[in-house]
C-alpha cells in the first residue's frame, strides 16, 4: 500500500520515527541527483543531500500538512544549496572536482567523473559530453543553475519552480531564458577547449 | 521581431512554454533569420543534453549515515505540543465537567450548615487555581510538567481568566442568592466559590486556549 508524502508526515507527526524512513527511501536517489548536478561531485553532493535530508527532519514537526511535501523538500535543497555556496565562496567557481587539475601549458587533465575514474582513453564520447555539460552547469551562478536543474532535470513545470523557489513566474521564465543563454555560452566554450586537447593527442 | 527580442524569448520557445501567438512570431522572424535558427537548434540540443544526464546514484551506505544522524538528535520540540495539545484540552474538558458537577454536588452541602471548611479539605484540589501549587496526588500533566509548552497555555488561560471573571461575578452573586441563606454565610464560603469559580474559568480558558491554539496555529 502506497502512502501519501502528506500521510507519512502524518504519521511521523504523530510520533511514528519509521515514516520519516520511508520518506528517505522515497526520496534519497532524486534528492542525490539533484545534489549532485548542482555541486557537481561526488563528495559536496553527499554533504548537500544528506544535510538537506537532516533539515527535513529536523523541521518535519513543524511542516504544515496542507501544503505540498516535495516542494518544500525541495526548497530546502535549494536552500541549503545556496548555503553552502555562501561557504566555499573561497574555492574557484569553475572546480569541477578538487582533485581535478587544468594545465593551459603542456600539461594534462585530470577528470573526476560520476562513476568510476576510467582515465581518459576508455571514456566514450558520450561520456565526454556528459562530462562537459556537467563542467558548464557547475559555472553557471548559483540561481541559473537551481532553475535549469529543476526543470530539465527533475522536470518541474515552471509554476513547481516559482513555489519552490518562491518567485513569480514571470522571474522563473526570465531566469531560465538568461540561464540558458549563459549555459549555451559556457558549454560552447568547454567544447572548443576540448576540442583544443582533443587534437593535440 | 527583432534578434534581440527573439533571443529572449528563444529558450521559451524551446521549453513550449510560449503562447500560439508568441511562437507564431517566433517562427516568422526565424525563418527569414539563420544566426537565430541556429541559436535556437543550439538551445533545443542544449536542453536535450541536460535532459540526458544520466542518473547518478548515491553511494552505498547513505541512508544508513543520514538515519545514524537523526537517532541522536531529536526532531524539534513542536512535535510534543502537537501530541499533548489534543490531549491536554480533552482532559480540560473532562476536569471541567467534573468541577461542575462537584459544584452541583457541593451546592446543597454547603448551604445545610456543614462548615465549608471540610468540603474545601475534600475538594481542596478541584478548587486550588491553576497558577498555585497543587497537591501532590492531583493529575500529573496539569499540575507538575511546567514544561515550556504548558507555561505558554497558561499565559492564554490567565487572559481568558480576566475575561472570565467578569462574567462569573454576576454568577457568583445569583448563587449566592438563590441560596437564600436564613443564617449568616461562613466566613469561609464566599472563599470557596472564588477559588472554585476560578478553577471553572481556567480550565474553561485553558481548553478553549488549547482548541484555538490547536486549529489555528498550524
Amino acid at each position: 500500500m502506497e502512502l501519501s508524502d502528506e500521510r507519512l508526515v502524518e504519521l511521523f507527526q504523530q510520533g511514528d520515527v519509521q515514516a520519516f524512513d520511508r520518506i528517505v527511501e522515497r526520496y534519497e536517489q532524486k534528492v542525490f541527483n539533484m545534489a549532485f548536478r548542482l555541486t557537481g561531485n561526488q563528495q559536496d553532493a553527499l554533504d548537500l543531500a544528506q544535510e538537506a535530508l537532516f533539515k527535513v527532519y529536523r523541521y518535519l514537526a513543524q511542516f504544515r500538512i496542507q501544503s505540498t511535501f516535495s516542494t518544500w523538500l525541495y526548497r530546502i535543497v535549494t536552500n541549503t544549496f545556496y548555503d553552502e555556496m555562501r561557504k566555499k565562496k573561497r574555492r574557484p567557481a569553475i572546480a569541477v572536482s578538487l582533485d581535478e587539475t587544468i594545465e593551459m601549458a603542456d600539461g594534462e587533465i585530470t577528470r573526476e567523473l560520476a562513476s568510476d575514474d576510467p582515465g581518459p582513453e576508455d571514456i566514450s564520447l558520450q561520456q565526454e559530453l556528459q562530462y562537459l555539460v556537467q563542467r558548464a552547469l557547475s559555472q553557471l551562478p548559483g540561481d541559473y543553475r537551481t532553475v535549469l536543474v529543476l526543470r530539465d532535470l527533475q522536470d518541474h513545470s515552471y509554476e513547481e519552480i516559482a513555489d519552490i523557489l518562491r518567485l513569480n513566474l514571470g522571474t522563473v521564465k526570465s531566469r531560465i531564458s538568461r540561464a540558458r543563454l549563459a549555459f549555451r555560452k559556457l558549454l560552447q566554450h568547454e567544447e572548443q577547449i576540448n576540442e583544443h586537447w582533443r587534437q593535440r593527442d | 521581431m527583432s534578434c534581440k527580442a527573439t533571443e529572449s524569448l528563444l529558450a521559451l520557445y524551446v521549453d513550449d512554454a510560449l503562447t500560439p501567438v508568441e511562437s507564431q512570431q517566433i517562427e516568422n522572424h526565424l525563418a527569414t533569420c539563420s544566426a537565430c535558427s541556429s541559436l535556437m537548434a543550439e538551445l533545443r540540443e542544449d536542453r536535450f543534453r541536460l535532459r540526458s544526464l544520466p542518473i547518478v546514484l548515491p553511494p552505498s551506505g547513505f541512508r544508513e549515515g543520514l538515519l545514524r544522524k537523526t537517532v541522536l538528535v531529536a526532531p524539534r520540540k513542536q512535535s510534543v505540543v502537537r501530541y499533548l495539545v489534543p490531549r491536554l484540552s480533552s482532559l480540560a474538558a473532562a476536569l471541567m465537567v467534573v468541577l461542575l458537577a462537584s459544584n452541583l454536588y457541593l451546592f446543597p452541602l454547603v448551604h445545610s450548615g456543614q462548615p465549608v471548611a471540610d468540603q474545601n479539605e475534600r475538594f481542596g484540589v478541584m478548587s486550588a487555581p491553576p497558577g498555585a501549587q497543587p497537591q501532590a496526588e492531583s493529575d500529573g500533566i496539569l499540575a507538575g510538567n511546567m514544561t515550556p509548552e504548558n507555561e505558554e497555555n497558561l499565559t492564554q488561560q490567565d487572559v481568558q481568566d480576566d475575561a472570565n471573571n467578569h462574567a462569573f461575578g454576576s454568577g457568583q452573586k445569583r448563587m449566592m442568592i438563590t441560596a437564600a441563606p436564613a443564617e449568616a454565610p461562613e466566613p469561609d464560603q464566599p472563599n470557596y466559590w472564588l477559588w472554585s469559580g476560578l478553577a471553572g474559568a481556567g480550565l474553561f480558558g485553558l481548553g478553549t486556549g488549547l482548541f484555538v491554539f490547536r486549529y489555528h496555529h498550524n
